[in-house]
């Protein structure tokens, strides 16, 4: 069964988003004319989690001390402290470099917030995805772009 | 309206009963069969590509690039040009038709070597079709990495072959 959208939402974040909380559950996601979420088990909480995951896509606030910098300047800090993650022990990041997976993992929230340093940047555009396994599954994200010196 | 093989007139008394099957209703099936069966349709996607990750075959477009034709009973060509890439690098793509909700596989390109654009193009004759509606729906998977195929030169055409029984 496929759990759709009409929009047209980045197929890296959201298949990362959808094997994190449905893990053997989904074969995968498409994007074309719309955006879907292949259910392998298409039980009622399944089915409630993938919507979740679409209807909350973009939702979390993300912010960062920088958006555009040069190779050389100071890490970066990324930080969110959306209302929606208050209560949850820690979240899940994706990175990407010009839209190839750059970095991937799981961060700890302390006191409401999570920090994330781009340590290094190299020239090119990072978009940095931020995504919760519980609740809502809110994601957002926010992308930096680094030049060359 | 289904079709009905007319009879063949003897001497007997000509019924309105006759006349309404034998001529009125074949004259709206084969009116309809115009109408609606001009035996090809075809879609062309000029722009979005297609992308998926899944690693089971699911629909390209359930929208788009998915046709119903109705058909005479000859055999129906189905072509699907374009290209595209697999991400990962072992990754493959395989292509398939669902005919009438059975799924036949029909092409698996080689590996895509991490972003090099490979052909995803071929042309398959479904014989053995009956007359009548067929639903021919594209679908696809990757086996590693995302899949991608490209709008802007992505033909998918269905029609139903002159001459072949």
């Amino acid at each position: 069964m496929d759990i759709s959208a009409d929009l047209i939402l980045p197929i890296l974040p959201l298949d990362a988003i959808a094997r994190a909380v449905l893990l053997d559950k989904v074969s995968g996601v498409s994007v074309g004319s719309n955006t879907r979420i292949h259910l392998l088990d298409d039980s009622p909480v399944n089915q409630d989690t993938a919507n979740a995951v679409l209807d909350n896509f973009g939702n979390l606030t993300v912010n960062a001390d920088k958006i555009i910098m040069i190779e050389g300047d100071a890490d970066p800090v990324i930080t969110c402290s959306d209302p929606n993650i208050a209560t949850d022990t820690n979240v899940n990041y994706l990175v990407l470099l010009d839209g190839d997976n750059f970095a991937e993992g799981t961060a700890p929230i302390i006191v409401g917030e999570v920090t994330l340093n781009l340590v290094s940047p190299v020239a090119g555009v990072y978009d940095i995805y931020i995504y919760r396994t519980v609740g809502n599954f809110a994601s957002g994200s926010i992308t930096i772009t680094v030049s060359e010196v | 309206m289904a079709w009905t093989t007319p009879k063949t007139w003897t001497s007997e008394p000509l019924i309105s009963g006759d006349l309404n099957t034998e001529v009125r209703d074949n004259l709206i099936y084969l009116k309809e069969a115009l109408d609606n069966s001009a035996p090809a349709k075809q879609y062309i996607r000029t722009s979005g590509n297609y992308t998926t990750t899944s690693t089971s075959f699911v629909d390209m477009d359930d929208t788009n690039l998915n046709i119903t034709l109705i058909t005479t009973g000859r055999d129906v060509r189905v072509t699907f040009t374009g290209y595209g890439m697999v991400a990962g690098a072992a990754g493959e793509l395989t292509l398939g038709v669902r005919v009438d909700g059975t799924h036949y596989t029909i092409l698996k390109t080689e590996e895509g070597g991490s972003g090099g654009i490979i052909s995803v193009s071929f042309s398959y004759i479904f014989a053995g079709l009956s007359a009548g509606e067929h639903d021919f729906k594209m679908r696809w998977l990757t086996s590693d990495g995302t899949g991608t195929i490209y709008a802007g030169k992505l033909l998918f055409d269905v029609r139903e072959e002159l001459g072949a029984a």
